[in-house]
């Protein structure tokens, strides 16, 4: 997935709004064909450090460093970035076709080309009966998927896209996950943000979570849920109630960072995500017979509560 | 050149020039002057009017396009009344010899209501009464013709001559073509840029291009399309004039409008004039949310006052506040053509006046460009007008 040479490197950011300090010390790399995600409450400072990365924001530290596809460093050019902005539109009155040409235009394709990769998409996303038809007469899932197609056509070499499964219903969010792993396995690298968790952990090659203008963790799915902030739940109900001296045991074991007793049968035990479950329900089954276990891990979605929320911890477990 | 400004211009000019609506608005004018034209010539061409003649058997002679017939009358005075009653004729006129004066006569004209035709019967009598008097005299009419035709004076002046009416109907025209101009270029502009604020379109198109591209794109192609919709006007006046032309009620054309010479000065101060005023629209509309409550839209105005200025001055063409009007940026697209139309301007002022236009442009292009690419961002409060200077000044 990832080569040698990252497409672009964040050195260092700063950006400051008067005296709201946006973005701090924040350093990133994105790989080519990479699928990054930025993740962060609102007001964290993702939409700054979007723009600054495509040059709508200059920033006041640090900065930006680019690489074309043979490797060299090159300056910022727009034409090899496709951008779909949270706050978007289209001119609601100008035909699905014509705004697409007018989009690949802008980022430097001439104007039979851009003709040509309006109608490819088009046809792509299942629009042809629209193409002539004003964008005000689309639903709202194809005015969004002609919004996404104006941000790729023109095969950028990276597409930011911030918040792209907003106002979208499920079965169009699928399509939009679709899509976009179909955009990178073309060969472009995207960058998005998103608050929907769940379809960025099945997405996301890297995640990277800022909160405060700060990145507070950064590494893939794998590597955040088996870090330092992820865990490991059991859930086991014996057939007998548990002796007292099995639950002073546990608690004094180094591995177990949590238990809680539900019921005299019934105990929910936390362990550091480097534990294995099966070893310690062979350990259990020495103590009583289980009737019943169920193991989870810690999910991304705790995770980003957790240290989104200034390490407020909200546990919420998912099944496994 | 930025090819994406082309983009851009070609986009803008096809978002608010339509074929289409241009094509309904020739076709609209010409069927309502068709139909004007039509209600006009149906009230002329009505049908003659037949005038019995009571008392005199002299033949008058009426005007050439008169559309009344004498007759000499055989019937009774009562029979032709009955006949006035019955719509048979339309008149009676009864001539008696006026008694104390063998020159004169009396006349009576029996009508159902008041004529429109009458002064042609006047012209009539009075011509009749002109000869007779002649006769009396002895003397022939080329002397009476002399006699009564007053001595011609040929005026000339050391000073520019007196401004005639369709000179002053020329400048009103030229006047009048701006500000068509410079509404549609208002309109446009608010309509395109609040629009695509209100839409949330901006944050996509800067980050493939930069403000000072777009707006440099808005610039040319609004410009283009506001003289592209005059322009279709102009065309739909000239097939109207033409056609009227052609059926034989054409008016002279003005002498000043077929001063060619002046034409390729009029579209660059034209052309200027319209580009000055546009990058001060496209600023203002960037800082405007919502035309309708934001209290920023009356400036949009402002550009009309030296224009109604430059209309006030007409009288007085190459008076000294017409001589500053003419070469201020903003105002020298309307007073300049004025004077050039009416007045005597010296080469120097129309120099200075394109040189001033084209510095005025260049510095309000940047400005707005630094106002824009701030205020296209800006969505929900308005800036204030510290924050507007400071951006013309430093971006």
């Amino acid at each position: 997935m990832t080569q040698s040479l990252p497409l672009v490197v964040a050195q260092k950011l700063g950006k400051s709004f008067g005296s709201v300090r946006a973005v701090h010390q924040i350093s990133f790399e994105v790989y080519p064909q990479q699928i990054f995600s930025l993740l962060g409450p609102n007001g964290a400072g993702k939409s700054t450090l979007v723009r600054m990365l495509i040059g709508m924001l200059p920033p006041d530290e640090g900065n930006f460093v680019w690489r074309n596809s043979s490797g060299e460093i090159v300056p910022l050019d727009r034409a090899r970035i496709g951008y779909l902005p949270e706050d978007r539109g289209l001119y609601k009155d100008q035909p699905v076709a014509a705004t697409l040409e007018y989009f690949a235009g802008l980022r430097g394709l001439n104007r039979s080309e851009a003709r040509r990769v309006a109608q490819l998409w088009i046809e792509r996303l299942g629009l042809t009966q629209y193409a002539k038809s004003k964008l005000e007469t689309l639903s709202k899932g194809n005015q969004q998927k002609v919004q996404i197609a104006s941000s790729v056509l023109h095969r950028p070499a990276l597409l930011v896209l911030d918040e792209p499964f907003s106002g979208l219903d499920p079965i169009n969010q699928e399509l939009m996950v679709k899509l976009i792993r179909e955009i990178r396995d073309e060969g472009t690298t995207v960058l998005l943000s998103a608050h929907q968790l769940n379809l960025i952990e099945r997405l996301a090659d890297h995640v990277m979570i800022i909160a405060k203008g700060q990145t507070v963790l950064s590494g893939t799915v794998e590597e955040i849920c088996q870090g330092e902030h992820g865990s490991k739940t059991l859930r086991v109900e014996f057939e007998h109630p548990i002796a007292a001296n099995l639950l002073t045991e546990l608690q004094a074991h180094d591995d177990v960072r949590g238990l809680h007793l539900e019921q005299p049968n019934l105990i929910t035990m936390q362990f550091g995500p480097n534990q294995n479950q099966l070893d310690w329900l062979n350990k259990l089954q020495q103590w009583g017979a289980i009737r019943t276990f169920r193991s989870s891990s810690t999910s991304l979605h705790e995770i980003y509560l957790r240290v989104a929320n200034d390490g407020v911890p909200q546990i919420e477990q998912s099944d496994s | 050149m930025n090819p994406s400004i082309w983009t851009v211009a070609r986009w803008e000019f096809f978002r608010f020039f339509k074929w289409r609506d241009q094509l309904i608005g020739i076709v609209s004018l010409l069927v309502s002057s068709a139909l004007g034209f039509g209600v006009v010539k149906f009230a002329s061409s009505s049908k003659a009017v037949e005038l019995a003649v009571v008392g005199s058997n002299e033949p008058l002679k009426l005007p050439e396009k008169s559309k009344i017939q004498l007759r000499i009358a055989t019937e009774t005075l009562e029979q032709l009344r009955t006949k006035l009653d019955q719509r048979s004729i339309d008149g009676i006129l009864v001539i008696t010899d006026n008694k104390t004066n063998s020159s004169e006569s009396d006349v009576e004209l029996i009508v159902r209501q008041q004529p429109r035709w009458v002064s042609d019967v006047q012209i009539a009598l009075n011509a009749q009464r002109t000869n007779r008097v002649i006769a009396q005299a002895s003397i022939t009419s080329d002397q009476l013709q002399q006699f009564l035709t007053p001595q011609t004076i040929k005026i000339t002046t050391t000073t520019p001559t007196s401004i005639s009416l369709a000179d002053r109907i020329v400048a009103i025209g030229m006047g009048s073509f701006m500000v068509i101009v410079n509404f549609l270029g208002l309109s446009f502009f608010m309509v395109g840029i609040t629009g695509e604020k209100q839409q949330r379109i901006t944050e996509q198109v800067v980050s493939a291009i930069s403000p000072q591209a777009w707006i440099d794109g808005k610039l040319i192609g609004l410009t283009a399309a506001a003289f592209a919709s005059v322009a279709t006007l102009l065309v739909g006046g000239f097939l109207i004039y033409g056609i009227v032309w052609l059926a034989g009620y054409g008016m002279a054309m003005p002498d000043s409008l077929t001063r060619w010479d002046l034409f390729p000065l009029l579209a660059l101060l034209f052309l200027g004039g319209a580009i000055f005023w546009n990058c001060f629209f496209a600023a203002v509309s960037s800082i405007i949310n919502d035309p309708n409550t934001s209290a920023k839209s009356s400036l949009l105005f402002l550009p009309m006052l030296p224009i109604a200025a430059g209309f006030l001055a007409i009288p007085q063409p190459d008076g000294n506040a017409m001589r500053v009007l003419s070469v201020l940026p903003g105002t020298s697209s309307t007073a300049m053509p004025i004077r050039l139309f009416l007045g005597e301007v010296a080469w120097w002022e129309i120099a200075g006046s394109l040189l001033l236009l084209f510095i005025g442009i260049y510095i309000l292009r940047l400005a707005a460009g630094r106002i824009f690419a701030a205020g296209i961002m800006l969505y929900g409060k308005e800036p204030s007008w510290v924050d507007v200077i400071r951006w013309a000044i430093r971006g």
